[in-house]
């Protein structure tokens, strides 16, 4: 067999269906209501789950007494930490790292203390849920409280109340002599940082605090359990990984990975804070205790207080510059909270800060630093955007000093293929300078900025892109359509995404494929989505699925024509003999001849694959802000991205978007606040301020296509790049637009009024700048 | 021979050294090699007979799923950096 469905164009960019805009294939179900969520599910004598949690946001648990709530009119069973299964404590692999099973496990229900306003103790099973939350109440528990520990500068100050009495700090293997609320240090060096401060005219040198603020998905989390009487259990719920649902909740409860299945449902947003679980091991406990079903669903506080924001951060800059703007050094020292429990994002925070910039003499250190607050999980570019708020406005600052514009001083600056990042690994072929000159000749920088108290700002960033294990399975139908089982949830719109690369591979509209996303015991492995790596590894998956499917077909023609396989060719969805000129087939027709050919047609590829691609993007915003409020006006956006190849245009650009504004709602709006007993006042979306379509102009996206290497559409990761650099870049309009740095987040009104009346000297007495 | 680039946090194994040269065929074996030269630096990167919670090896500006049983090959250069994820 031979040919190629690369070179004949539709759409001018040397494709037929990569680059085209088709309609999504799970459109309907999603704009009529069809699509089924979590809490859609709906299981005959399903008993209801609720948890009691922590009103303390650190304390002993002296004692728990749940015979009151047991004794409880509907309630089928209560648990808490001792109905865990014995096991060992131990390290297990979760697919795309590990995790320290004793922290899982105590998060999931606290273990002797508990350690945020929140923090799960004991779980309720009754026959409606308003019965399960009232007896959740009569759950009787003896704290001593304890002193809280609620910013970075505080756990890490010595003589700091302790989270956890027997955790020291780990320096790659080394521990601290004392314990310690810093669980690790990580140190990058590269070149001779003091030499490079030497060589410096100007050093600049700068610190910033950034508050913890949560990814703010509209589902609630959910699961249902049934823990069926021959051993097996099956959850359905709302996440960005089955396979990883069902690795976290065997390690919990020590049962073997295979007697679950887990159920992925439609997911109504993620961003990296469904990637943990919360509800699926405690309602496969209930179920076990009761043997029945066991639905739960989080309330809206819930999930602000006992599910994983991305964590606050205190982050200290120092970049040594020449007088022609070229960066001689930069180093820096990111503190990030953890949550209650290890792990959080500071290692992708250390290598992303300098990440956009060729600099010979770098130098990070990274704290993951504990506080009474929830555990941290992922957050579109992990750790990222706190990194790019503190580097990129210290550029900002630079390119002023330099009396240069902030493009042409990260031009100069710029890195490229072959720059070494701070962490040791030199860049393959990036797009960042692309960038940097597609925003420079955009006719929104070009624009006169006109009218007082209004600034133009702008910030570039860097995230990579993942590969991880993905799994596909294509079957041929008789009428020519293709089903492609996949285990990736969509959360961006990957269902078509995948589609059209098995399209373009088959010669076949994206309309014939039905994409579909099953449970664990209906496709092989596939790691979380998340990483921006669906469209690229698992896209790897499908071409090599959609190729052995060709190179079938082909077999099935010969076969048909008695001829022998190497006498097909195959262009576009026709299959020609190259010795009968008169003997072809459509893909269509062939599939229709399936039964005379040998039978179903199916085929599977599994991939880990190498070849990620990263990506850089520049963001320029225009603000205005107001003088008498404080208020911060997003008046016009625009958004560069190195996207690789755009498979579906419209999605990429969603993508962008969206990622944007989620920076700007973490620039100017949102945080979390808690009082001094560590309680979070603003556990709800009417005081947890997101930024809606009013407060928002059109982000206009500009796609700068360089292709990465490593994929045959040149796929990059293009989800988490656009929430990187909207915080600095605000912070540099705002600059620009009233002359004062701010330099904690958000940026709201509040903030930008004491710094504008604290500039003019009229603060008013007793009033914390 | 491949050759190592030792952690910042671990060159004080090394003796301040940051590139250093080891013989094997696997980053296990590179290690175990490297362990001869420059005893407990084993312990540093290896932990329950797996890399180091949190900890990735890169060869060639490659990434590896393959941890401990990544292939190198005679000129690769292996370096340690930390595994990401993602949101």
């Amino acid at each position: 067999m031979s040919g190629s469905n690369n070179g004949n164009s539709q759409n001018g960019n040397g494709y037929r269906i990569i680059g085209s805009r088709p309609v999504r294939h799970d459109g309907v179900d999603k704009v009529t209501g069809r699509a089924l969520y979590g809490a859609d599910l709906r299981l005959s004598d399903c008993l209801h789950g609720k948890v009691l949690r922590s009103p303390h946001a650190h304390a002993r648990i002296l004692s728990i007494d749940t015979s009151e709530a047991l004794a409880s009119p509907g309630v089928k069973a209560v648990i808490t930490s001792a109905d865990y299964p014995e096991t060992e404590s131990k390290i297990i692999d979760l697919g795309e790292g590990p995790a320290i099973l004793k922290d899982l496990r105590a998060n999931l229900l606290a273990d002797g203390k508990v350690l945020y306003k929140g923090h799960p103790i004991a779980a309720v099973a009754a026959t409606d849920p308003f019965l399960a939350r009232e007896a959740t109440k009569k759950i009787k528990v003896e704290y001593e409280v304890l002193k809280p520990v609620l910013h970075i500068n505080d756990a890490m100050a010595e003589g700091s109340p302790l989270l956890h009495e027997d955790l020291h700090t780990d320096s790659l293997g080394k521990k601290s002599d004392k314990p310690s609320n810093v669980a690790k240090h990580l140190r990058f060096e590269i070149g001779d940082i003091d030499k490079g401060f030497a060589e410096a005219d100007e050093i600049f040198e700068r610190e910033f605090d950034t508050a913890m603020v949560h990814q703010g998905y509209i589902e609630p989390h959910n699961a249902t359990a049934l823990w069926n009487a021959d051993g097996h259990l099956t959850i359905w719920s709302s996440t960005q990984g089955a396979f990883s649902v069902r690795a976290q909740t065997a390690g919990i409860l020590n049962i073997p990975e295979s007697s679950i299945k887990a159920v992925p449902m439609e997911i109504g947003g993620g961003f990296g804070g469904k990637i943990p679980v919360y509800l699926e091991p405690i309602a496969a406990m209930l179920s076990k205790e009761t043997g029945k079903a066991v639905k739960m669903t989080m309330d809206r506080d819930e999930v602000f207080e006992s599910t994983g924001p991305t964590p606050g951060s205190v982050i200290k800059v120092k970049i040594g510059v020449k007088k022609n703007g070229k960066i001689t050094a930069a180093d820096a020292s990111l503190a990030y909270e953890a949550g209650a429990f290890q792990g959080s994002p500071v290692n992708c925070g250390m290598m992303c800060i300098f990440a956009p910039y060729d600099i010979e003499h770098v130098r990070v250190d990274g704290y993951d630093v504990l506080v009474n607050k929830p555990k941290t999980a992922a957050y579109r570019a992990p750790g990222a955007t706190n990194a790019s708020m503190a580097s990129e406005t210290v550029i900002d600052e630079i390119a002023r000093w330099a009396s240069l514009d902030p493009i042409e001083l990260r031009k100069l600056n710029a890195a490229k293929e072959g720059t070494v990042r701070a962490d040791g690994l030199a860049y393959p072929r990036i797009g960042y300078v692309e960038t940097l000159e597609a925003c420079e000749s955009h006719e929104h920088y070009k624009a006169p900025k006109e009218g007082s108290f209004r600034g133009r700002g702008v910030a570039s960033g860097f995230w990579f892109n993942c590969g991880f294990k993905s799994s596909v399975t294509v079957s041929v139908e008789k009428d020519g359509t293709v089903r492609l089982i996949e285990g990736s949830t969509d959360i961006g719109g990957t269902r078509t995404s995948l589609a059209m690369q098995l399209a373009e591979i088959l010669g076949i509209e994206a309309e014939d494929v039905r994409p579909m996303v099953v449970d664990t015991d209906s496709v092989g492995y596939t790691d979380i989505t998340g990483g921006s790596r669906v469209t690229f590894a698992t896209g790897l998956a499908v071409i090599e699925a959609g190729k052995k499917v060709q190179q079938e077909m082909a077999r099935r023609a010969a076969q048909l024509w008695e001829v022998d396989a190497s006498d097909v060719e195959v262009e576009l969805d026709v299959y020609r003999s190259k010795s009968d000129s008169s003997k072809s087939i459509t893909f269509k027709e062939l599939a229709g001849s399936l039964d005379e050919t040998g039978g179903a047609l199916s085929e599977q590829a599994s991939v880990s694959p190498q070849g990620v691609g990263g990506g850089f993007g520049t963001h320029i915003v225009d603000v205005e802000v107001d003088p008498d409020t404080g208020k911060v006006q997003v008046l016009r956006y625009t958004a560069a991205q190195d996207v690789g190849k755009a498979i579906h245009p419209s999605y990429v650009e969603g993508q962008i978007q969206g990622g944007a504004v989620q920076g700007i709602g973490w620039a100017i709006y949102e945080g979390y606040h808690y009082n001094e007993d560590g309680h979070m006042t603003n556990a709800n979306f009417l005081d947890y301020r997101m930024p809606t379509t009013l407060d928002l102009p059109m982000i206009d996206t500009i796609l700068v296509e360089v292709p990465n290497p490593g994929h045959p559409f040149g796929v990059r990761g293009v989800g988490e790049v656009p929430i990187v650099p909207p915080c600095a870049a605000l912070a540099n309009a705002i600059y620009d637009a009233i002359g004062i740095r701010l330099r904690e987040l958000p940026m709201n009104s509040t903030r930008v009024l004491k710094a504008l009346l604290k500039e003019k000297g009229a603060l008013p007495q007793g009033v914390e700048a | 021979m491949p050759k190592i680039i030792i952690p910042s946090q671990l060159r004080e194994v090394t003796g301040g050294e940051a590139n250093v040269s080891a013989q094997g065929s696997t980053v296990l074996e590179l290690i175990e090699n490297l362990d001869e030269q420059y005893p407990g630096i084993r312990d540093r990167l290896i932990e329950d007979g797996k890399l180091r919670m949190g900890l990735a090896a890169a060869v060639d500006n490659e990434v590896s799923s393959y941890g401990l049983k990544q292939k190198v090959s005679e000129g690769s250069t292996v370096q340690f950096i930390p595994a990401i994820s993602g949101g």
